[in-house]
């Protein structure tokens, strides 16, 4: 990592950079003392946008179905009454359908054309799906 | 009989893999890394965006750190070694390939000669 002191002149900053300087990591531009920015090779920013992204994805996805959720999270202290075991499909706001079997649930309301329909199991503690088999992605595109 | 894809280190069981979106029908060829230690099977986030899949469930998910996380769920149809899965419950995550979870391999006999990187997956 190098360190470059960027001065101000009439119309610009002047950078000397050498992209050579890139090689050995990061390059800091300093401006009176303080850090302004840091330079780091194209291909290294675009595969941190891409982490960034890859961050923040399940989230937006999640947000798709929160009606639904929050439909189902209102409805399952009555739902382990009567569908304890069982997988219920949530569209707007009520349970469309229920099944022993998840998928031929998920083939019933979506056949129906339901893309916008929530299913999910009664149960009083989510089910937790062991995954552990990280992967470092770099320039995935998404 | 499939090979090892030594494009990794270790070689790792690679086979191919077709994922359909229910509703639409559209399709997506990719590859599937055979996963023992996944409970559940994982799409590459590109391959939902591709397929332009909705969010249909969602999973609590424990990774290696058992650090545990939301993940968003899709229902797809899946092929695999000659094997058509007619509705499957997945997540996805930011990676390459595909990984196949016990949810997709207990359907088959699974043998593996990793001194000859070969491998057969076979619906019996």
């Amino acid at each position: 990592m190098s360190t470059i002191t960027i001065h101000e002149t009439q119309t610009a900053y002047n950078v000397p950079f050498n992209e050579a300087a890139l090689a050995t990591g990061p390059v800091i531009l300093e401006r009176k003392g303080r850090r302004v920015a840091v330079i780091i090779p194209a291909d290294e920013f675009q595969a941190f946008r891409l982490w960034q992204e890859g961050r923040s994805w399940p989230q937006r996805q999640l947000g798709r179905l929160q009606t639904e959720r929050t439909a189902f999270r209102r409805l399952l202290p009555e739902l382990l009454k009567t569908h304890r075991g069982q997988f219920v499909a949530i569209q707007g706001g009520d349970v469309v359908d229920a099944d022993v079997d998840e998928s031929a649930l998920a083939r019933r309301v979506l056949a129906q054309g339901r893309r916008l329909v929530y299913i999910q199991e009664v149960r009083s503690d989510p089910r937790i799906y062991d995954l552990p088999s990280p992967e470092v992605v770099r320039h995935v595109p998404l | 009989m499939y090979r090892y894809d030594a494009g990794e280190q270790p070689p790792v069981a690679i086979v191919p893999v077709t994922v359909t979106d229910p509703i639409t029908g559209a399709q997506a060829s990719l590859s599937g890394k055979l996963d023992t230690g996944a409970a559940i099977s994982v799409l590459p986030i590109a391959t939902v965006a591709d397929l332009g899949l909705a969010p249909q469930s969602d999973v609590w998910v424990a990774g290696y750190d058992t650090q545990f996380v939301q993940l968003p769920a899709y229902f797809v149809a899946l092929e695999v070694a000659g094997c058509t899965i007619e509705m499957l419950k997945v997540t996805a995550s930011q990676r390459s390939h595909m990984l196949l979870g016990r949810d997709v391999l207990s359907r088959f006999v699974a043998t593996f000669d990793g001194k000859n990187l070969t491998f057969d997956l076979v619906d019996p």
